[in-house]
């Protein structure tokens, strides 16, 4: 103490002078305190010089899932928390504080935060439109100078072409997490069925079809007249089977930026089908009341035994658990990745994510941003994201061939249930930046079910798509995104549930109030958008 | 006002602050009730400002320029607000009409109760789904009423009848709309008249069973007018409440098959004002529904006033 206490001779006050003495203690392991004779009011200067002075508090938004296993300590002071603040915070004289914000209101959350002028010093959201709007009302922080002084690390981790998601008008406002596993959703099946009946896995879209007829006439295993051959009917989950309908000859990229799905060559096909299998009962007859709104509803059938098919986010079946509930509840089951919804030359064509993940940035009233650049710098060394996303060695996880592998123990659950709520500059597990195969490895995270894990990445990936994107801000877009995304839902269903002698005059006249109530005005936007960023 | 109303004080008879002095214990005790409205009633109205402004959430709503009537012109094109309104219209009228005269009915109904223990029962189990939160009544409809595989639904096709599709045709669903809303606030409904039915003045029904009145007379021409001002008092209120509508029960029960009739203004509201962050546009047609509010329950005030000579005031 008494080297430091020196540096609090320039007439301070002596509340100043306690609070101090208190902050240094705490940063005592960083022990590279020097002497100087600065007076100490100056502003910290965290990672390059020494901790001097009243250390700043470092703000920073935690998504609360509200998924805390019984037992395990508040998001708020855990394994991460602690980790942050001792490797992190204490050395450069940060005291780290997360605020949580509900996942499921994050958006709305945010906004009531940046209007009150009381956000985080570094906020996030997925959420495209939203991040468009604060670029557009003037209230985000350009990183982008703070990134090349203090970004290295992370600039090497994300890369230019994820970095780029984040550069609105030329200006970096934000920076994207980099996502390692680009595939969105993948198809399963219940290998178990098919063995009972005798059937192949299904390789096209017409197999698949006789494969769920088969399951609604012969209620294969437990299933029972409750049986759904084919469930999670949702828009965001059909995009690999209406993406085999398009006419992929006749879509450019502008039509793929620009045009909604809705108007898309061969997209009405698509419902068709999906109206057929609705009229013949092969897909969950009351979709409509629990479609994104009530997701368990989906994996209770499954894990009762009922659900013949289904696609779901890739892997999701793993990293939410389910997969070992359908195992526990019925000790035959088996579920395989699929892969059957084919174009007539044999493609499967489906979405993939763009490579960005989340949107972090940095609102004008905060004035940590330095601090904010420096905290995901340090985030993207290996040696701290691995720490963020596996926990201990020896503890949670062990490497093995150079990929962390969690250990199935009491510890890991209670501390890696949210991990990459903390890590959030990577969305998926990253072990390497140059081999994808570890990074593939890595994220089969239950070593029970690895197969499952790589078969699910691997066929979630097979003839993807980007959609192209522009970082013009579409100004359409964001005054109608929700309206057109509530309508989009409601058309969904409505032509899935149509009579069949019904569905075209529907599709169409649906389809026309789509444009009419915005549609167009972001269509006619967004094609001049693209044609002025070629 | 120090300099001016100083002489005043001097020549002029204290008349006003007399009762204030003497009272003064009462005077602050509503203090604190007035600010209460003060702060939350009033200072938010300012807050109404935001409709006239392009509200930017960085600049706040000073620093926001003014747009004059702007907001309310895109608001009047959006064809999603005249159906907002039409069904908000139109499920308030519709409650109106079935939820409104039913806790009259069933609070005379329990006032007819001689068994004491049946009445307090029956009083319980009728105020309870009032307690109930509308995202659990959310689920329990689905269970109960999903068209293939709703309880009910199952029960009908094990009869050999046709499913009714309660939750996924707009005309059943309105049914199903006002038949959950008197399921759950019928019972809660009754309190405010079994209160007004116990200040009726006993010797009325002596002097009717004396005078040989049947049951449903002695209803007609005691109860019923005694609990008279307490239904007019309350259907003012209600139909004042005809612009604006509760969030939770349309927002739970909807799905997006029955939009077209689901879709209200507090919904509404939400989803292009709230969720797209255009406070704007919410602020506005909040206004809106306001003032819409206050034309209703002035009228209905005016109208009761012309023809029974009661009102709320």
């Amino acid at each position: 103490m008494n080297r430091k206490s020196k540096r609090w001779s320039a007439g301070l006050m002596a509340v100043a002078v306690s609070t101090s003495i208190l902050a240094g203690c705490s940063t005592n392991n960083g022990g590279n305190a020097d002497p100087s004779n600065q007076p100490s009011n100056q502003p910290a200067n965290p990672a390059t010089e020494a901790p001097k002075g009243d250390p700043i508090t470092l703000r920073i938004e935690l998504f609360d899932r509200n998924n805390t296993p019984t037992g395990a300590p508040p998001i708020t002071d855990n394994f991460m928390t602690k980790y942050v603040q001792e490797n992190f915070g204490d050395p450069n004289n940060i005291k780290v504080e997360f605020v949580t914000v509900p996942r499921s209101q994050e958006v709305e959350k945010l906004n009531v935060l940046m209007a009150a002028g009381q956000a985080p010093d570094l906020v996030y959201t997925y959420d495209t439109p939203t991040v468009q709007k604060y670029v557009k009302d003037g209230g985000l922080t350009d990183l982008g100078p703070l990134l090349d002084q203090y970004g290295q690390n992370l600039k090497a981790v994300l890369g230019d072409t994820v970095l780029n998601y984040g550069k609105f008008d030329g200006v970096q406002y934000a920076i994207p997490a980099r996502r390692v596993l680009l595939p969105e959703s993948t198809t399963f099946i219940r290998q178990d069925w098919l063995d009972e009946l005798g059937l192949p896995i299904p390789k096209t879209t017409d197999e698949f079809y006789q494969t769920l007829k088969a399951f609604k006439e012969k209620k294969p295993g437990k299933s029972g007249d409750k049986v759904i051959p084919y469930s999670h009917i949702d828009p965001f989950h059909n995009k690999p089977l209406q993406y085999s309908f398009w006419e992929w000859d006749k879509i450019t990229d502008a039509d793929l930026y620009a045009t909604p799905d809705w108007l898309l060559p061969g997209n009405k096909e698509a419902f068709r089908f999906l109206n057929k299998l609705y009229n013949e009962g092969l897909i969950d007859p009351d979709f409509p009341l629990s479609m994104n709104k009530d997701e368990q509803k989906y994996q209770k059938d499954l894990i009762n035994g009922i659900v013949g098919a289904a696609t779901a986010n890739t892997n999701e079946p793993v990293y939410q658990g389910y997969l070992a509930e359908v195992y526990k509840a019925d000790a035959n089951a088996k579920l395989v990745p699929i892969d059957p919804f084919t174009t007539p030359d044999g493609k499967t064509p489906k979405a993939l994510y763009s490579p960005n993940g989340l949107y972090m940035f940095v609102p004008k009233s905060s004035k940590n941003a330095e601090a904010v650049v420096k905290y995901l710098d340090w985030m993207a060394v290996p040696e701290n994201f691995i720490a963020l996303q596996n926990g201990t060695e020896g503890k949670t996880y062990e490497m093995v061939d150079g990929v962390p592998q969690v250990l199935d123990n009491e510890e890991a659950k209670q501390t890696l249930y949210n991990y990459p709520d903390y890590a959030i500059i990577l969305n998926g597990k990253l072990v390497s930046t140059t081999d994808e195969s570890l990074n593939i490895a890595a994220n089969a995270s239950d070593p029970k079910h690895k197969e499952f894990t790589i078969a699910s990445i691997e066929l979630g990936s097979k003839d993807g798509v980007i959609k192209p994107s522009v970082t013009t801000p579409i100004q359409a877009e964001i005054k109608y995104a929700t309206t057109l995304k509530e309508k989009t839902d409601e058309i969904f269903v409505k032509v899935i549930t149509a009579k069949p002698e019904d569905f075209d005059k529907l599709y169409d006249k649906e389809v026309n109030d789509y444009m009419k109530i915005g549609g167009q005005e972001v269509m006619d936007e967004k094609r001049q958008a693209f044609e002025a960023a070629k | 006002m120090a300099i001016t109303t100083k002489p005043v004080r001097r020549t002029a008879p204290r008349l006003p602050f007399r009762s204030l002095l003497r009272d003064w214990q009462l005077y602050i005790l509503i203090l604190v009730p007035l600010a209460f409205f003060v702060t939350f009633k009033y200072v938010p109205m300012f807050g109404a400002v935001i409709a006239f402004k392009d509200y930017n959430i960085f600049k706040g709503i000073w620093g926001s320029p003014w747009v004059g009537f702007e907001t309310f012109k895109e608001i009047f094109q959006m064809q999603g607000f005249y159906l907002a309104l039409r069904n908000t219209f139109m499920l308030n009228l519709l409650d109106l009409l079935v939820s409104f005269p039913l806790p009259i009915l069933l609070a005379i109904v329990l006032n007819e109760l001689r068994i004491q223990w049946f009445k307090r029962g029956a009083q319980m189990v009728l105020y309870l789904p009032h307690f109930i939160s509308w995202v659990i009544i959310g689920g329990i409809a689905i269970q109960l009423f999903a068209t293939n595989t709703g309880i009910v639904n199952n029960v009908l096709k094990s009869l050999n009848l046709e499913a009714i599709p309660f939750l996924t045709e707009p005309v059943y669903w309105v049914f199903t709309y006002l038949g959950i809303g008197i399921w759950q606030s019928a019972g809660w409904g009754t309190i405010i008249y079994l209160a007004a039915l116990t200040g009726i003045n006993k010797d009325l029904y002596e002097a009717a069973d004396v005078d040989g009145a049947s049951r449903l007379r002695k209803i007609w021409h005691i109860t019923l007018p005694g609990i008279k001002p307490t239904i007019i008092i309350l259907l003012i209120i209600n139909i004042g409440h005809m612009a604006s509508i509760g969030f939770d029960r349309p927002f739970v029960l909807s799905n997006p098959l029955v939009t077209d009739v689901s879709e209200v203004i507090s919904t509404y509201v939400y989803k292009t004002g709230i969720q797209s962050a255009r406070y704007t546009i919410a602020t506005a047609i909040g206004l809106f529904q306001a003032v819409i509010g206050l034309i209703f329950l002035l009228s209905a005030d005016l109208i009761s006033r012309k023809v029974n000579d009661q009102g709320i005031w």
